[in-house]
């Protein structure tokens, strides 16, 4: 993320403002419905405009999204919008009664799009997932996967619990980047225990204590997202196939091509939580 | 009053569109009645009622203009505000960007992301580009209606082989991954809950459905459309079992809802059978008698999920105890909506007509139905679908466009028979943006006219939308009430009440509906089928991505407002000839719909481009073609001495002087009028090709290509150069004296080079030449030198005369066309290779003789198709101009046929003002040929392009669909014999050699077809 020195922020509506429709993941739903809140951009990216709201509870961020970026849980996609030129960090954004104001936009959020993880069938293909995964780069030692995925199987009540949160706490921010690889692995098995029926162990094991001091906001964000069943497109694409019994091969293909390496890592949390969570006997 | 009425030939806009334009004349000030339509059989009368005399000769083709005003002012400004919208730029491709793709399947190649395809284009125009949108893998939801079942039959059947799904034809609404197309309401779907799919067969029918569902706050994840016609007996359910399938495979779907009118019985236990295997539960709502309503069947579903049944919402006017007694009409925009009014409608007064009746007995007769403004008058109850395909050819849907409702509710004022209407207003995206701005105000004016006849009449409006549609459901109930009309959210409530307002029968009118016996609704059950294959690609139901829309820019516009990419294309039909009129259309979607044609048109392509030309030998035409005297081949398709033109008949003349048949021109003439001892044939029954006039007689020496993996020949003369020539029909002295020199010293020497260089690698020199600014017709410069190059060295080392050695590098080296006799006999090897292929529509030769441009194709063979020849476009040499150019005359245009020469204009910048155009134009005449080729040759490619390859292999249903003619560089010949060359430009064949191809290739298309 470029992070340039802070400058003179610019008030949210300054530079006239051209109105603009655009499309919300339905877990955002909560921030976009409410009262105006104030918030910044903290960060600007060329298909994305990362903004942080102040003084709420979850979820804490926003990504306004061009045509061409991926699909996170805390999305607003934009229509016909093909560069995020001209924003900057440290510009005020104000959210709220289904609109957000940006420096040199309004925008009204006039479609939701759901980002909810919703059960599939028995989950096959895991090993495929895997494997694609691990083929890609990625920094999370496999000595700190095979800690994850034994303190979840073993994972029954809340010492074991407490066991699993350690493997997490031990990925939590590891690795360089927006979203550090361990946390996209993290967000990764929540989602895949969500989508295996174990929605409840995944939101107690998604509460991460100091979770804001040890990563950045968005990958707190999105894990936050990731323990109350959000995910991103790419990553329900993937699951639709799995539930349909199609073949894997492009949605997996296209969940790789996520950022630089927050696909694989997010694919290698998803095979290991789909993989633990379809064997777990404790089904919601 | 001023009236103005005109007509333009071949100028198409969507409905839509003409709408707005109509809607820009009517409002200047002074006009009094604006109609800009196209000129259909309906609008034609439209035009006639409105007191206009309709214009001669005009067709469906045709742009109609009819406008009445005060005076010659206001209709002429009202025309020029006809013309300023007309003209406005269609589409919002801006300087800069790429040309708008022209087809689906361009689209679809330049957006593998988009998974959807939407499409609103004229029903005969649908197959083509539905077919586009299948063969590339992605789901089509065809609005369109007016679509022949054959066609909605070949679609679905190549549907299911490609793994997509056909929403449609007649698909009026579809809700994918939260995103609607079509008519679709803006539906509120919590995540918590259940969540309820629908597959329809009937979009109306779905829309009141989710409508009530969402009133009821029951979650609608999918609504598929799959089309009216789905589930009769011929399509067999094909669509609605690959939605189902797909539903079932939505983890964000936990019940379907199928609903339809009653379908085929057979249909109805193929649909059941598959729902009992399903691991979703399965609905099955019908429409029709003997079934319980819309609304019956949503209180039952709601039931089953154990969610409360709302008092549904009606809105009624002020005064109630108005109460008529009559007849009941009811003027519907919905189709399902109408037919479920008249079964519950026909259960209190019996039978109802109708052009949807419940039954043949109640159909409207014809004097009534065929009618632009149907009367009504004298058949008593009577309910009028005006959304079904009679009311709607060359116009907007009547949830558009409400003109032909409200004049039908101002007639049922005044009919003294009337004590009820009853009227349906659908809201949600693409719909009208306020309805009830033009319905309230009649509404309160049939009221007014029929209380000043003593009479009172009822108005009742079924309102189908949700809280969240833009229009603003209450405002629009508040509108309507006020105006005096009482306004249901249920239809059937809707229709209940509107019975029971006629005074003839005893029941209040029941505004939810409930306390109705209701059997429930069909349970799926059904015997156990192979539990479905992996089914088609869902991904699109969880978030759509960009969808590609070509017809109507309002669903592109609607599909925008809601946050989606869309992807435009910018289609137009293709205007023909009035001859060819109703017979091309026809042949064309006949060819379209042959299974063959896709595995044909792939085999020939693949044929043309494996060709690797060599050439192996130059030789005398006697010997090489077996030309005896007095045997001669031309450039084109047949043609008889008679009919030649200028540059044939100089160039005929002079071979006869060079063979020593004549002694001069009137000799000639006189011996080719005769015809005696002469015959005449085209070059290319011989496997041969010749530049311009291409007269080829025994004496002259031929190029001799193969292709060394078939065995396959081709030959061409050698080229003379530029200015007198024969080959441009000049037979002065110093032609004849060049040709003997060419035949005494040039041929033999180029064979001995050619023989001892071994076989050159011709193809691999185009592939080059390519890349170095020659397109191959125009411009040979790089090729030319390159052969020099590969010869040279065997030229000198052949022990002839040094002075002619000299001579003949002097002469190649001199003639920067010397090589495009080279490109010619390659082409003719690539065409010959992919020709005689059954089924394939790609065209294998292209060339003229100066009066008659012929073309041949793969799948009718050596079979010629011809037109009249152009003439070219572009820049005349000094002292020449327009009148002094023949029509466009040559084999040469083989260049086209196998993918270079004007196809590959933007390669050769440096010439592009020779033929009179600039870069950029050259730039998107090559963009425009991909859309009527049918593959990309790698071996020419283009570097300006980023390497694309050669847009090669010309397809007759592509060229017919879009318009585009292949762009051919040529030179141009004077018109009177000898005069040589005058210009050079760019031309096209006439359209009229493809739509006669289309009509010989649809003759040669199996009958029986499954």
């Amino acid at each position: 993320m470029p992070v340039t020195a802070p400058l003179r922020a610019r008030p949210a509506g300054r530079l006239g403002s051209t109105r603009l429709v655009a499309a919300a993941a339905t877990g955002l739903a909560p921030l976009l419905d409410g009262a105006d809140r104030s918030g910044v951009v903290i960060g600007v990216l060329s298909q994305a405009v990362i903004i942080q709201i102040s003084g709420v509870r979850d979820p804490r961020v926003i990504c306004l999204l061009s045509a061409a970026a991926s699909g996170v849980p805390n999305g607003v996609r934009l229509g016909g919008i093909r560069s995020m030129d001209g924003h900057r960090p440290g510009d005020e954004v104000v959210v709220g009664g289904g609109r957000i104001r940006i420096v040199g936009w309004e925008l009204a959020i006039v479609r939701r799009w759901s980002s909810a993880v919703r059960p599939i069938d028995p989950p096959t293909g895991t090993t495929e997932l895997a494997d694609a995964a691990a083929a890609a780069r990625r920094g999370v030692t496999a000595s700190q996967l095979a800690a994850l995925t034994e303190a979840l199987e073993h994972c029954v009540d809340s010492t074991t619990e407490d066991v699993a949160r350690s493997a997490i706490d031990a990925l939590v921010g590891l690795g360089p980047g927006l979203t550090p690889a361990g946390d996209d692995v993290v967000a990764g098995m929540l989602t895949g225990l969500h989508a295996t029926g174990h929605a409840g162990l995944a939101g107690r094991l998604g509460r991460v204590e100091r979770l804001d001091e040890r990563t950045t906001a968005l990958s707190a964000d999105l894990i936050r997202l990731a323990a109350a069943g959000h995910a991103g497109v790419e990553v329900l694409h993937l699951l639709a196939a799995v539930h349909t019994r199609a073949p894997l091969r492009r949605p997996i293909e296209r969940l790789l091509s996520v950022g630089h390496t927050s696909g694989a890592d997010l694919a290698t949390g998803l095979a290991i939580g789909m993989r633990v969570g379809a064997t777990r006997r404790e089904v919601r | 009053m001023t009236e103005h009425i005109s007509v333009r030939r071949g100028v198409y806009r969507d409905s839509v569109t003409l709408l707005r334009i109509s809607q820009a004349a009517a409002s200047v000030p002074g006009i009094t009645a604006a109609q800009v339509a196209m000129a259909t059989p309906l609008n034609s009368e439209l035009a006639a009622d409105l007191g206009f005399s309709s214009p001669d000769g005009a067709g469906p083709n045709d742009l109609m203009i009819t406008i009445r005003g005060q005076d010659d002012g206001a209709v002429a400004a009202a025309l020029a505000a006809v013309d300023a919208a007309m003209t406005a730029p269609a589409g919002s491709s801006s300087p800069g960007t790429s040309a708008a793709p022209r087809t689906v399947r361009a689209a679809a190649a330049a957006h593998p992301e988009a998974p959807i395809t939407l499409l609103s284009v004229p029903g005969a125009a649908v197959l083509g580009e539905a077919l586009d949108a299948v063969d590339a893998g992605r789901h089509v939801m065809i609005f369109s209606d007016n679509v022949p079942i054959e066609d909605e039959l070949t679609l679905k059947i190549a549907a299911a082989a490609a793994g997509v799904l056909v929403l449609g034809p007649d698909c009026g609404t579809a809700i994918i991954g939260g995103v609607g197309l079509g008519f679709a309401n803006v539906l509120h779907t919590p995540d918590a809950g259940p969540r309820v799919g629908v597959v329809a067969a009937s979009g109306t029918g779905a829309q009141q459905l989710t409508c009530l569902l969402d009133e009821a706050g029951v979650a609608v994840s999918q609504v598929l459309g799959v089309g009216g016609r789905d589930l009769s007996e011929r399509v067999g359910g094909r669509s609605a079992i690959t939605a189902l399938g797909m539903l079932d495979a939505d983890p964000g779907t936990d019940h379907i809802v199928l609903i339809s009118k009653p379908p085929h019985p057979a249909t109805a236990d193929r649909v059941r059978a598959l729902a009992g295997t399903l691991r979703t539960p399965v609905t099955m709502v019908f429409i029709g008698a003997d079934q319980p309503d819309i609304t019956d069947s949503v209180e039952q579903l709601l039931a089953e999920l154990g969610r409360p049944v709302p008092s549904w919402r009606c809105w009624q006017p002020a005064d109630t105890a108005r109460r008529g007694r009559g007849a009941l009409r009811g003027l519907f925009s919905g189709g399902t909506l109408a037919d479920e009014a008249m079964v519950v409608i026909s259960a209190d007064l019996g039978g109802i007509r109708s052009n949807i009746p419940l039954e043949p007995a109640l159909t409207l007769p014809e004097s009534v139905a065929g009618h632009a403004l149907p009367s009504l008058a004298g058949l008593g109850h009577a309910i009028v679908d005006l959304g079904d395909d009679e009311f709607t050819v060359g116009r907007p849907h009547p949830m558009i466009d409400p003109t032909l409702r409200l004049e039908l509710l101002a007639a049922q004022a005044a009919d003294p028979d009337v004590a009820v209407v009853l009227l349906d207003l659908v809201l949600g995206h693409a719909a009208d943006p306020d309805p009830a701005a033009s319905m309230a105000p009649a509404i309160s004016a049939a009221v007014d006219v029929a209380a000043a006849a003593g009479r009172e009449l009822s108005v009742v409006v079924s309102l189908c939308g949700t809280a969240d549609d833009p229009q603003d459901r209450e405002a629009q109930a508040a509108a309507l009430v006020a105006a005096g009309a009482w306004v249901f959210a249920s239809n059937a409530s809707a229709a209940r009440a509107a019975a029971s307002l006629t005074g003839t029968v005893p029941a209040q009118p029941s505004p939810t509906g409930a306390g109705r016996p209701a059997p429930g609704p069909a349970a799926s059950a059904g015997p156990d089928l192979p539990s479905a294959t992996p089914g088609p690609d869902t991904t699109m139901l969880t978030a759509p991505g960009p969808v590609i829309c070509a017809g109507i820019d309002l669903l592109a516009d609607a599909l925008r407002s809601q946050a989606v990419e869309v992807v435009a294309v910018d289609y137009h039909p293709t205007v023909f000839g009035t001859a060819d009129a109703a017979a091309v259309p026809a042949a064309l979607r006949s060819v379209i719909a042959d299974s063959r044609r896709g595995p044909a048109n792939t085999l020939a392509a693949e044929r043309m481009m494996a060709v690797r030309a060599q050439l192996i030998d130059v030789r005398p035409a006697h010997e090489a073609l077996g030309l005896r005297p007095g045997e001669f081949c031309h450039a084109g398709p047949p043609i008889a001495f008679a009919r030649a033109s200028g540059p044939l008949r100089g160039a005929l003349i002079g071979a006869l002087i060079f063979e020593g048949l004549a002694d001069d021109e009137a000799q000639a003439i006189a011996k080719l009028e005769s015809g005696e001892g002469i015959s005449l044939q085209p070059c290319h029954d011989r496997h041969a090709v010749g530049p311009m006039a291409g007269v080829i007689s025994p004496s002259m020496w031929l190029f001799e290509l193969t292709d060394p993996a078939t065995g396959a020949r081709s030959f061409c003369s050698l080229n003379e150069g530029l200015g007198k020539v024969l080959r441009y029909g000049a037979f002065s002295p110093e032609v004849i004296d060049r040709l003997r020199w060419m035949a005494e010293v040039l041929g033999p020497a180029l064979g001995i080079a050619v023989r001892a260089a071994g076989p050159i690698d011709i193809t691999a020199i185009i592939g080059q030449m390519v890349q170095m600014g020659d397109e191959g017709h125009n411009r040979n410069r790089a090729g030319t030198l390159m052969f020099l190059r590969e010869i040279l060295p065997a030229l000198i080392g052949s022990g002839l005369p040094a002075a002619d050695v000299a001579e003949v590098a002097r002469f190649v080296a001199g003639n920067d066309h010397f090589f495009l006799n080279l490109v010619m006999p390659t082409g003719k090897l690539m065409g010959d290779a992919a020709a005689g292929i059954p089924g394939s529509t790609v065209v294998t030769a292209m060339c003229r003789n100066g009066t008659d441009f012929g073309i041949r194709v793969s799948g009718t063979d050596d079979e010629w198709f011809t037109g009249p020849a152009l003439y070219p476009d572009g820049l005349f040499l000094p002292g020449f101009g327009p009148d002094d150019a023949n029509p466009d005359i040559g084999d040469s245009a083989i260049a086209e046929t196998m993918g270079i020469g004007g196809m590959v204009m933007a390669t050769a910048p440096a010439i592009v003002r020779f033929v009179g155009g600039s870069v950029p134009d050259a730039l998107a005449v090559t963009g425009r040929m991909y859309e009527i080729t049918e593959a990309e040759n790698s071996a020419f490619a283009v570097p300006i392009l980023e390497f694309r390859g050669a847009p090669t292999a010309v397809d007759v249903t592509r060229v017919l669909r879009t318009g585009i003619l292949p762009q051919i560089n040529t030179g141009m010949a004077g018109r009177v014999a000898g005069t040589g060359q005058v210009g050079a430009g760019l031309v096209t064949p006439p359209m009229d050699c493809f739509t006669a191809a289309i009509q010989g290739l649809a003759a040669r298309v199996p009958t029986a077809r499954s």
